[in-house]
């Protein structure tokens, strides 16, 4: 069904439009605040918070952007509270190789692999939260810095600066 | 176009070429420029890292009623706040009813 029949009747109150406009969107939503908590248990409860926040507000959606681009100011706002809360409590992040999957490769290459996966999530986790937002936006969801510049709260041109800054300092890191 | 304009369009261009959504022209300039560009091809290899960095997976359980548990809490939340709405409308009027009360007494 045509993504905005469901957003009008999901505004009207009927779950089961909502239901799929969920389903659509679930995947994005939790891959978007994974990468950037770093944590799949909050952002677990970032993606379910995102989608009972959003069914609130659909009366406020007035469709100027992609239904997903709004879904995912939502969820960066979501994840910042999150964040800001658990740091709050003092509680580390701890990113271990455990959290991903088992990797079909020879015992020591796959732990050099499974070890250099959690470096670049731990060093991506650890960038400014625009740099962070830029750069998780634009290379997991291909997103334009115009998108980019709606979600995390600034110009296009500022979007592709906090990109190319937070590129700049994975490649320090990483390489 | 100067050196540092030519690799800052590169790195723009680095997420689609890596997932080899990129025209065959534009292809072609990102590859070529990668051949002579050390800093560029680390940005590649970082950003290469990221992309394949695999996304840690929810819990299954959570992840299987997914759906039921956004509406189920978004019902618990209305629930709330209605009964919240109720305890502050019955508060309201016996302080009305104590005020209306007070003044016919005095």
């Amino acid at each position: 069904m045509d993504e905005n029949l469901l957003i009008e009747r999901a505004r009207e109150g009927d779950r089961e439009a909502f239901g799929q406009l969920v389903s659509r969107h679930r995947d994005a939503v939790y891959r978007f605040a994974v990468r950037w908590l770093a944590d799949p248990d909050q952002a677990l409860d970032v993606a379910q918070d995102v989608f009972v926040r959003a069914f609130d507000g659909l009366k406020g959606y007035r469709g100027d952007s992609r239904f997903r681009t709004w879904l995912f100011s939502i969820t960066l706002n979501a994840a910042r509270s999150v964040a800001r809360k658990h740091k709050r409590r003092g509680e580390v992040r701890l990113n271990t190789g455990a959290e991903f999957p088992d990797i079909r490769t020879p015992p020591d290459a796959k732990a050099a692999r499974a070890d250099a996966y959690a470096r670049a999530a731990a060093e991506l986790s650890e960038l400014p939260e625009k740099q962070r937002g830029a750069v998780t936006l634009r290379i997991y969801e291909g997103l334009s810095f115009k998108e980019i510049g709606e979600i995390i709260g600034c110009s296009e041109g500022s979007a592709r600066v906090n990109y190319h800054h937070g590129i700049q300092k994975l490649r320090e890191t990483l390489t | 176009m100067t050196g540092r304009e030519v690799c800052d369009r590169m790195a723009d261009l680095l997420p689609e070429f890596l997932a080899g959504r990129l025209s065959e022209t534009d292809d072609t300039e990102v590859r070529k420029h990668l051949e002579t560009c050390v800093e560029c091809r680390n940005r590649a290899n970082a950003v290469s890292l990221l992309q394949q960095t695999p996304i840690p997976q929810p819990d299954p359980d959570r992840w299987g009623g997914f759906v039921k548990g956004v509406v189920d809490e978004h019902d618990r939340r209305h629930k709330k706040e209605r009964r919240m709405m109720t305890i502050l409308t019955v508060v309201a009027v016996v302080v009305l009813i104590a005020v209306i009360a007070y003044l016919v007494a005095f």
